[in-house]
Parts: C-alpha cells; sequence; structure tokens
C-alpha cells in the first residue's frame, strides 16, 4: 500500500512544468541579489491607477468582509457583461454567463475541469504560457501543439490548426496578444478559425488579457462577437494587464451559460469567490475614467522603441510583437543556448529574462524580454546584455 | 411574520478597525503587485510563530507554509495533491458536503465515517479504521467542526496511532479552533507524536476575524507533502491577492481582541439558544464547538431539503437541511443573528419542531 506522503512526492513531478520551473528558479535567485533589472516576470511594474485604489480603500472603509456570490458580484459581472457588448462586440448574459475569477489562471484551471474530459485533446499554440499545461493535466486533457513562427509574427494560421484535429478534439485555446511571443492573430486568422472551429465543432477558450496592449495599428477581433460562435466561445480576461493590478487577483469568464453554470460551481468549491476587495476595485476599473489604460499603452510603446532600437542594434531578430510588453527574441546567433544565457545574464549584467524553454522545450534559442521597466532602466539593461555578447 | 435567517456561515461581525486600516495603508504603499509565490515572507514567519506558540506545530516558513485564498482552496490544493484516482478519503461526519465534492473532483473516494449525536458527534478512532478501505489515504478532520463537534484528545491520539499505522495523511482544517465551549479544548494534531510529518494543518482568518470575503488562509505541513501543493497553489492562482495578505498580517500580529469579542459572541449566543431551544423542547445537541446547533428531527416523516423547507414555511425561520453536512434527519441552526433574534426563533421553532412531536411529525 502506497504511504500518503509518496503519493504527494509522486504528484511532484506531474505538477512541476518544466518552463514554470526553469522561470521560477531563475525568479528565485534573482531575489537573492541587489540591483537587478527585473525583465522577467509578467507584472507591470507600473502602479494600479490611482482612482482604482482608492475605490478600494472607500470600499474597505464600507466593508468587504462578506463573500460574495461565488460567481462574483452582481454589479461586477453586469459591468462585464457590459463591456464584453461594447468593446468587443460578444453577447453574454451579465447573470448566468460571466464567473468572476481570482485572476485569469485560476480562470482557465476552472474552465478544463468543467469541460474537458480524459482524453480530451486541446490544441494550444506554441510558444506557449506552461502554467496552462498544468490546469490541462489535471483536468486529463491531452495538450497538442500548434506550431507559429518568428516570420509569421506567431500569427495562427487556421490551416495548421485543422491539420491537427482529430475525432478527440475539442477545445481551440487561443491566446491574442499572446505570451510570450507578444504577437497577436490578425483579424482574417481569426476569422478562418472560427471557421475551423464551427466545421469541426469546437470550443473556443480566448485568452485575451492582453487586448488593450497593441501597437502599430494591430487591431485586436475578439473571436466571440463572429456569427455562430458566442455559444462555443468561453472568453477570458482580467484587470492585471489593462489595469495593472496584478496583486488583486481578479479576473473573468464569460460564455454560454451552461458552461459557466459549471464553473461557477466549481469556483465555490475551488475558493468560495474572489476576493471581495479586489471586485470592488474590479468595478471601478470597468466603470470609472480610462485614461490611464491608454496613458498606459503610450509609456509601453515608447519602451518597446527603446527595446527593439537596441535589439535591432545587436542584430537581433524577433517575431514583430505587435502586442502585450514582451518581445520574443531570436538568440541562435549568440554561440550559447538561451538556459545559459539567461544565466549569464542575470550572474554577469544582473538582468532577468526568461529563457524561450521556459515557454516550451524546442524554444531554446529564443528569450523572452519584458519590457516592464523605465526607459532609462530598459536602455541600459540592453547595454548590459550587449557586454554579455561581447 | 419577520423571516430570522439562521443558515449562515458566520457571526456577521465586522472585520476590526485596525485591519482595515493595514490594507488601505498598504495599498497607499503599492501593494497592488505579485507577492513571492508562497506568500508575503512576514506573513509566512507570522504563521510559523502563531503555529509554534498556539499550536505546538514546528514549520520552516520558508519551505513549509502557504498562503492560500481562503481555507477553501488550501483544502481544494491539499486533496488535489494528496488524492489519486480510487484514492480514499475518510471524512467524520456530520461534514460540509463541499468536502466530499472536492474529494471526488480530485478523482478520489470519499468515505463518509459516522458519529454519535450522544457524543456530540464526536469522532470514534474505531470507526474511522472500521471505514478505511485497503486506497485508504487522507483522513480530513475538521474539528471544530461546522456540527459543533470537538475531537478530544484521547480521539486525536487514537486517530494518529491510526493514521501512523496505516499510513495515512490527515488534512486538517482547524478554522473555528478559536471556538470552543464549557472546558472543551482544541488539540492540533499536528502537534501528536509521530503526526508532525502526516498532517497538513488548515487555518484561515474567516471565522475568528470576521474576514470572510477577503479570501485568505494558509496551509503549513512537512517538506514532502508541501512543496508539490506550493506547485499546485501557483497553477491555480499565482499568489494570493497582496492587499489581503497585507491584511491576514496584521490580524495575526495584532491584538487579540478581535477573536476575542467574536468568541464572547458565540458563547453568549450559544447559551442563550441553548436555554430558548430547551424552553422550547426542541431536541439539541449541546456544541462542544463552532457557532452551530444541530437540532434533531430523527424520526419524522419528511427530512432533508424538505425538511428544512417546511420550517420555513410553518415560521419564518431559515435554517440548514442537514442533508447539506450529512445528517438528513437533522437542521442546523447557526448563531448568526443577535441573541433575541435567535430565542424568538427558537420559540417559533417549538410547535413545529418540539420533540413529543409536532405539526409536520
Amino acid at each position: 500500500m502506497a504511504d500518503g506522503t509518496s503519493v504527494a512526492e509522486s504528484q511532484q513531478k506531474r505538477l512541476d512544468d518544466e518552463g514554470t520551473k526553469q522561470r521560477y528558479d531563475l525568479l528565485e535567485r534573482a531575489e537573492t541579489m541587489s540591483g537587478v533589472i527585473a525583465l522577467g516576470r509578467g507584472d507591470p511594474d507600473l502602479p494600479t491607477p490611482a482612482h482604482i485604489v482608492e475605490a478600494a480603500k472607500e470600499a474597505i472603509e464600507q466593508g468587504v468582509d462578506e463573500p460574495s456570490d461565488p460567481a462574483g458580484l452582481p454589479e461586477l459581472r453586469a459591468a462585464i457583461a457590459g463591456k464584453l457588448a461594447r468593446e468587443n462586440g460578444v453577447p453574454v448574459d451579465g447573470e448566468a454567463g460571466v464567473v468572476v475569477t481570482t485572476g485569469g489562471q485560476e480562470g482557465l484551471f476552472l474552465l478544463m475541469q468543467a469541460i474537458v474530459r480524459p482524453g480530451d485533446e486541446i490544441l494550444v499554440p506554441d510558444p506557449r504560457y506552461t502554467s496552462y499545461d498544468v490546469a490541462i493535466q489535471m483536468a486529463g486533457g491531452v495538450m497538442v501543439s500548434v506550431p507559429t513562427v518568428e516570420a509569421d509574427g506567431f500569427d495562427l494560421d487556421p490551416a495548421e490548426v485543422e491539420r491537427r484535429i482529430t475525432p478527440r478534439t475539442k477545445v481551440l485555446l487561443l491566446v491574442t496578444p499572446g505570451n510570450p511571443t507578444a504577437g497577436t492573430i490578425t483579424p482574417p486568422n481569426v476569422r478562418g478559425l472560427a471557421e475551423v472551429a464551427r466545421r469541426h465543432d469546437l470550443l473556443v477558450i480566448s485568452d485575451e488579457i492582453y487586448e488593450k496592449l497593441l501597437y502599430d495599428g494591430a487591431e485586436h477581433l475578439s473571436i466571440g462577437s463572429l456569427p455562430g460562435m458566442a455559444d462555443r466561445t468561453v472568453t477570458l480576461n482580467g484587470f492585471s494587464k489593462a489595469y495593472c493590478m496584478t496583486g488583486w487577483r481578479i479576473g473573468y469568464l464569460a460564455g454560454p451559460p451552461a458552461i459557466m453554470g459549471r464553473v461557477a460551481r466549481l469556483k465555490a468549491l475551488c475558493s468560495s469567490c474572489a476576493p471581495v476587495v479586489s471586485q470592488r476595485a474590479a468595478i471601478a476599473a470597468l466603470t470609472g475614467p480610462q485614461d490611464a489604460v491608454e496613458e498606459y499603452r503610450r509609456i509601453y510603446e515608447g519602451r518597446r522603441r527603446v527595446m527593439v532600437e537596441a535589439l535591432d542594434d545587436m542584430g537581433f531578430t524577433y517575431g514583430d510583437p505587435r502586442g502585450a510588453f514582451y518581445v520574443f527574441v531570436n538568440t541562435s546567433s549568440i554561440g550559447m543556448d538561451s538556459i545559459d544565457f539567461s544565466y549569464k545574464l542575470l550572474e554577469d549584467a544582473s538582468v532577468l529574462a526568461f529563457p524561450g524553454t521556459g515557454f516550451g522545450d524546442q524554444w531554446v534559442d529564443y528569450m523572452r524580454i519584458s519590457y516592464l521597466a523605465d526607459e532609462p532602466e530598459l536602455a541600459e539593461a540592453m547595454a548590459r546584455i550587449k557586454g554579455c555578447l561581447a | 411574520v419577520n423571516a430570522i435567517d439562521l443558515s449562515g456561515d458566520d457571526l456577521g461581525l465586522p472585520t476590526a478597525p485596525h485591519i482595515r486600516e493595514a490594507a488601505q495603508r498598504a495599498l497607499d504603499e503599492g501593494a497592488t503587485h505579485y507577492t513571492t509565490r508562497p506568500g508575503l515572507d512576514p506573513l509566512r514567519e507570522a504563521v510559523a510563530a502563531k503555529l509554534r506558540r498556539e499550536n505546538g506545530i514546528e514549520v520552516d516558513p520558508k519551505l513549509e507554509v502557504l498562503i492560500t485564498c481562503g481555507a477553501q482552496e488550501a483544502i481544494f490544493v491539499a486533496l488535489h495533491v494528496l488524492l489519486q484516482p480510487g484514492d480514499e478519503a475518510l471524512i467524520p461526519q456530520p461534514a460540509l458536503r463541499s468536502h466530499t465534492e472536492i474529494v471526488r473532483l480530485a478523482g478520489g473516494v470519499a468515505r463518509p465515517v459516522p458519529t454519535d449525536p450522544a457524543g456530540g458527534f464526536g469522532i470514534d478512532p474505531a470507526e474511522v479504521a472500521r471505514r478505511a478501505g485497503p486506497r485508504a489515504r487522507v483522513v480530513l478532520l475538521h474539528s471544530p467542526s461546522p456540527a459543533g463537534a470537538v475531537a478530544d484528545e484521547s480521539a486525536l491520539r487514537g486517530l494518529a496511532e491510526l493514521a501512523v499505522t496505516r499510513g495515512l495523511v490527515v488534512v486538517s482544517v482547524e478554522t473555528l479552533e478559536r471556538f470552543v465551549h464549557d472546558g472543551a479544548a482544541h488539540t492540533s494534531i499536528a502537534s501528536l507524536p509521530g503526526m508532525a510529518e502526516r498532517t497538513v494543518t488548515i487555518n484561515g482568518f474567516s471565522a475568528a476575524y470576521g474576514m470572510r470575503g477577503w479570501r485568505v488562509g494558509y496551509m503549513a505541513g512537512p517538506r514532502p507533502l508541501m512543496a508539490p501543493m506550493i506547485q499546485l497553489k501557483q497553477a491555480l492562482s499565482i499568489c494570493s491577492p497582496a492587499v489581503s495578505q497585507y491584511a491576514a498580517l496584521a490580524a495575526i500580529t495584532g491584538p487579540d481582541a478581535p477573536v476575542e469579542t467574536a468568541q464572547r459572541t458565540a458563547s453568549e449566543r450559544r447559551a442563550r439558544a441553548l436555554a430558548a431551544l430547551t424552553a422550547a423542547n426542541v431536541r439539541a445537541v449541546e456544541p462542544d464547538g463552532a457557532y452551530h446547533v444541530m437540532l434533531d428531527c430523527r424520526g419524522r416523516s419528511n427530512a432533508g431539503d424538505e425538511l428544512a423547507r417546511a420550517t420555513e414555511q410553518a415560521t419564518g425561520v431559515r435554517l440548514t437541511a442537514g442533508s447539506k453536512l450529512g445528517a438528513t434527519s437533522w437542521l442546523r441552526l447557526s448563531l448568526t443573528q443577535p441573541p433575541e433574534l435567535i430565542e424568538e426563533a427558537a420559540t417559533r421553532l417549538g410547535p413545529a419542531l418540539a420533540a413529543n412531536g409536532g405539526a409536520h411529525g
């Protein structure tokens, strides 16, 4: 008979996806050092806009002590449905079609538990945010990677998706703008993907958490807004990236009530409800002035220019970073793999960036560098990287 | 007749001002970013110090403490790590139905362990042993329980012996530890010989500090058990909300007054509820812990949700159906309202539930 303790130990391997492990090993090492310019974690350095913080403080004064409905405060769910209708053209029921989650990551975890049966295949663009692997694995799903390439700006080709569909394919996961690639799925391809989903009766999960961060005229198209897609799309979004609210742990899922009802039940089991103080802050974010969103986007745009100019100067190539706040850089020219280079960068130059292998095994010749530092600091980081190459 | 809702889960006390102020201050100081993955360092240190001081549990704050989005997330994480498909979790009854549901979600098999109402629903280790099949892996202990039961030290020693012999892990949910009555005492099973290496202790701030809406709790245990739990928590929600962690830090390092107020509130309501129920001739188990009273409705023609509904219709008093706790012929009266309302509810319940038969008997 296996001992309970040994069961836990055997679970460790399953839970510890290699990509996340690599990222956190570097993060933990960086935490022990001083003077590190951190271009690793996707945690915006900018503060949550002041009016949102004030609203949260006011809410604390009024009392945020009682839990909400597992699906979230009705006022917040209505505001989310309003936002999706207005900005995204995605029709959802503000009561039964929205579940507020403790961050987007929990949303994806619960959704996988709600819809995946053992053996179901989930199509996931590669490279990918590997924390999602655990969600798929814990639900018994099988991840099927769909390649994307630098030359296309890591856009997702509907034909590549369709080629990988089998009788067991159940879900297509889209992330646009993407992490770690900063690529976007261009509107013609979003339309093509919708056709594929309809043709093969797939459920689409559309992770749109970076939707507000677009550059050089890139366009965001929500697949849930296309004809025949509302019934087969769950839109995942949150407040972490658009409003710099990572620490609040607040996001949402929106989609067909039949699925969202199951998600709400799971949400109750998993963590009762999202923190009420954060839900209040989220209401302020959605219903208050939106100036900060564009102001922050402009700040990122300036930093992005600093970064790509420095990368160009060093002769690196990268996928066109049309969104988010990363550049996925091709490092095949530097003469060492990106894992070694990440450690060298951290130890010799005090710059933290993640190796491409943190986002899928084969991305050994790429690195994800985020531009979550101000322009002078970024310029300094790029100079240090240049020094490391010499 | 005005409705009286005694089906809630908490005493309805607000979060103390010094805790709210600490949360507001943290926001002013920019606590809007991710924290370190397992939780704020000072909070994990404060949790470890609390466990040493109050519970006799030694853990390393760096590797053996995890801050979660409430005790609920901790239970979810613990059972998903400990159970593989087909593994059994032993759950002394009455227990929250959500515990059984999480076991099933994790692929496990829930084995309810009956307890004797005459013994205050206290756990009998021999009964636990009888229910433990070859795939038994976990005991999910919740003491004080949401039915008011408190596992006494001798029962816990018996349970500990069984856990050691059978290689079981005990998941000990201690969220109601501060609510014990009439000389009952709370013992943390992890403090008993041989148990530190096989116990995951789960606690939170919701009940003791009136912080249910903040979603913050913690789990602590030996490193081999905690390492995969820290991994799963990261995959699930990255870290717990920063502002709530600062509120929790103020709670755990601040004055004990909010908890003492909650204890006094529970204790006074309990005494007045029991007196009023006795006067109304309603059979109830005197709870040793928590702030819930189980009402005995055995021998009636109706049970479960139907019993709760009929009772509410007849009296205007909303109670929790015992079926939600695996005790279908019982109703649970929670001390969630001021004592005058509880007394009035008890008086109204008399004719409907009285021991010698009633309107629905």
